[in-house]
């Protein structure tokens, strides 16, 4: 065997073996329309530049078990940042058996922004089941997102998913119950805390929107990230919440001014 | 509005066919009728003219009211032609329907003795054809109206009356026709002088197709591969008649006589091979084989037309989705994948109902301006113990599941009353109100029986996110 066909043989291994280690990492080039953020500046400059990855496991949890609807309701809210694909308006909801904290309802995912036509709700008997759902439907590259809630599940199966989202180029959101256990084959993992609102601007015994702190605990080719936000569904924007005395110096300037400016218009 | 059919009692009372309801509803009040459907008449007439094939391959509609069964060498099967027509007679009678036969020679005579013949039932043997039908009206010729009324303006009210013409005579006055609907064409037909063509029904192809296996299959790989086989088939003739299966049927036997039946049913009619296998793959893994089985037979037993499409530009998105579904239902139920599906109704719990995907869902996007709604809702609304500072007041504190949850902030109430229009409605008001307690987590309660004398009644239905 002469040496140059020993070299091209060489390559050609050495090519496979990288196809086999990582079979799409050429694909993540960034396009615009695929650029997920959530559109908070710390955690976008958090995040890494393109954003979430599409393809990609992002899960959520809630700091206490009374926090798990706020996480489920987090993850509805970072649906709706979801641009548009053609063809692909159908989210997947996957949830095992009547839970004890009753159903999804539809009056309330639009009430959040989300459009409850393009809802296909799954009933499953186990997490496994579930876990079987979010590959299928992962796999089947006609979802926008597969949203899912499980009690608990390992790593082996959450790099499955993964690699499931990764080859349809479908979102998949995962709640769990368990906790942030420390391992996960996630590319982002959220861990959120309910806080207590700000009172309706209309009525000041009502609550206002929803108002959560959001961990972003874990983030592939990203930093860790903390913020306060509140979700405004109208716009399908979330609003950064600033503590009472790091309220930003313009924006008091620019209230001052129009104050100033009502009272000169009164006389 | 005209009486199309009337049955034996309407006929006793006095009522025909043509008449008007009105005139029918003067002579026997309270009269019951309903609407008429000829093209279901039609439909039911192919079906039991489909079930005749048991007595007969060649059997065609006659009419809209008749049936012609050509018997030819298929009466000694039943005992001869009166046990035959005793036979037929016993099972149409079964089904309910009042029945009129004749057996003869040509198929315009046997109609002629069954709807014209005095009595219910006559068979006419051979040679005797002539006799037989003297007697009957010249309508059981089954000549057209117009040459009815001319024979009746000159007299001749029986088949007797004309056959004992000379023949001249009557191709004088009544010229043979084009069509075939000329007198003396309709009387050579019926004595068969001329011959009468029926035209069979054909019963609608079945597909089922059949793998009998030399040595018994002991595991579950063979029967797959096995199935892989059966497919192609079956997918192979589908697509020749341009059709796809909704519902696909498999048994197995086995070799000790047990017969494994399993099904599987798609959202749209389908013959892609690999989809209706990755279906049954789930179905097999529940298939014991046993001590073996020796042959599978594969039934689609609901199929509907499915023409070739040409591709489209969205890469085949809702296909995807549609097999995807399919994957679903046949691994976790019907029951499992559901579509929410916005109702008319006004209490929470029944203002969206989960239907089967695939049906039109919409919900309005500008619905009437009410509160907020939760994103979870609870099937059964949970029982609370509520603390309020005034009667009708705000909610202060609740305990639910054994935790307290102190209120900071209550937007409400939203009184939801029953529907007056629904007759049977049980409900009572409920005053909803959304809670925020001080960890900032979010309740929709309600309270129930505010009218009543009792305590009033809380629960909890809902949690925002």
């Amino acid at each position: 065997m002469d040496k140059n066909s020993r070299f091209v043989a060489l390559a050609a291994l050495r090519q496979r073996i990288s196809a086999l280690e990582r079979p799409t990492q050429k694909r993540v080039s960034v396009e615009p329309d695929t650029a997920w953020l959530p559109g908070i500046k710390t955690l976008d400059g958090a995040l890494p530049p393109h954003g979430l990855t599409l393809g990609a496991l992002h899960e959520a949890a809630g700091a206490t078990g009374a926090d798990r609807p706020s996480a489920a309701a987090f993850l509805a809210a970072l649906l709706q940042r979801l641009s548009r694909r053609a063809g692909r308006e159908t989210v997947l909801v996957c949830e095992s058996g009547a839970g004890r904290s009753g159903r999804l309802y539809g009056w309330g995912w639009r009430d959040l922004g989300g459009n409850p036509a393009a809802l296909l709700m799954v009933r499953a008997r186990h997490d496994k089941e579930v876990l079987w759902v979010m590959e299928e439907g992962l796999r089947s590259k006609a979802l926008a997102a597969v949203f899912a809630a499980i009690r608990s599940t390992g790593f082996t199966m959450a790099r499955r998913l993964s690699l499931a989202a990764q080859e349809g180029m479908t979102p998949a959101l995962l709640l769990r119950d368990d906790g942030l256990v420390p391992t996960s084959a996630a590319a982002t993992r959220w861990l959120i805390r309910t806080l207590p609102s700000a009172h309706d601007p209309l009525d000041i015994r009502a609550p206002g929107a929803p108002r959560w702190q959001l961990g972003l605990v874990r983030c592939r080719g990203g930093r860790p990230a903390r913020c306060d936000v509140e979700w405004h569904h109208e716009t399908s924007a979330f609003r950064v919440v600033a503590a009472l005395g790091h309220r930003p110096a313009a924006a008091l300037a620019d209230q001052q001014s129009t104050l100033r400016s009502a009272l000169l218009r009164a006389g | 509005m005209v009486l199309t059919a009337i049955d034996q009692r309407a006929e006793q009372a006095g009522l025909l066919p043509g008449m008007r309801l009105v005139d029918a509803r003067a002579l026997v009040a309270g009269v019951a009728v309903g609407t008429a459907d000829p093209v279901a008449d039609q439909q039911v007439l192919m079906r039991l003219g489909l079930w005749c094939g048991r007595f007969t391959p060649r059997v065609a509609c006659d009419g809209t009211d008749g049936l012609l069964l050509d018997v030819t060498g298929c009466s000694h099967l039943f005992g001869g032609e009166p046990a035959m027509m005793q036979t037929v007679s016993k099972r149409l009678t079964g089904f309910g329907l009042e029945t009129r036969l004749g057996i003869t020679d040509t198929p315009g005579a046997a109609r002629a003795l069954a709807r014209f013949a005095p009595e219910c039932q006559r068979i006419v043997p051979p040679g005797s054809l002539r006799e037989a039908l003297e007697p009957l009206p010249v309508e059981a010729l089954g000549v057209t109206r117009d040459d009815a009324l001319t024979l009746h303006h000159l007299g001749l009210t029986t088949i007797g009356a004309i056959t004992r013409l000379p023949r001249t005579a009557l191709l004088r006055r009544f010229p043979p026709c084009r069509t075939g609907n000329g007198l003396l064409q309709h009387l050579d037909r019926v004595l068969g002088d001329r011959n009468e063509h029926l035209s069979p029904l054909v019963p609608p192809p079945v597909y089922r197709w059949r793998l009998d296996f030399a040595e018994p299959v002991m595991h579950r790989e063979g029967l797959e591969t096995a199935l892989v086989d059966v497919m192609t088939r079956a997918t192979a003739a589908l697509k020749r008649d341009q059709r796809g299966a909704r519902r696909l049927v498999l048994w197995c036997f086995g070799i000790d006589g047990s017969v494994t039946e399993r099904t599987v049913a798609a959202s749209r009619p389908t013959r892609d091979a690999d989809h209706l296998q990755r279906l049954f793959v789930s179905e097999l893994e529940t298939v014991d084989p046993g001590f073996g089985i020796d042959a599978i037979v594969l039934h689609a037993t609901s199929v509907e037309p499915l023409v070739a499409r040409q591709l489209l530009l969205d890469d085949g998105q809702q296909d995807n989705l549609d097999l995807l579904i399919d994957r679903l239902v046949a691994r976790l139920g019907a029951g499992a994948v559901r579509c929410p599906v916005a109702t008319e109704h006004r209490f929470p719990e029944q203002a969206e109902c989960l239907a089967r995907p695939g049906e039109a869902s919409t919900f309005p996007s500008s619905y009437p301006d009410v509160p907020p709604r939760p994103l979870r809702l609870f099937e059964r609304p949970e029982p609370l113990q509520v603390i309020a500072l005034i009667p009708d007041g705000p909610p202060r504190l609740f305990i639910w599941r054994r935790v307290r949850f102190h209120i900071a902030r209550a937007a409400g109430p939203e009184r939801i009353a029953p529907e007056w229009w629904t007759p049977d409605s049980c409900q009572a008001t409920r005053d909803y109100w959304r809670v925020e307690d001080t960890d900032g987590h979010r309740y929709w309660l309600y309270r129930a029986d505010l009218h009543g004398n009792g305590v009033p009644r809380w629960f909890l239905h809902g949690l925002y996110g």
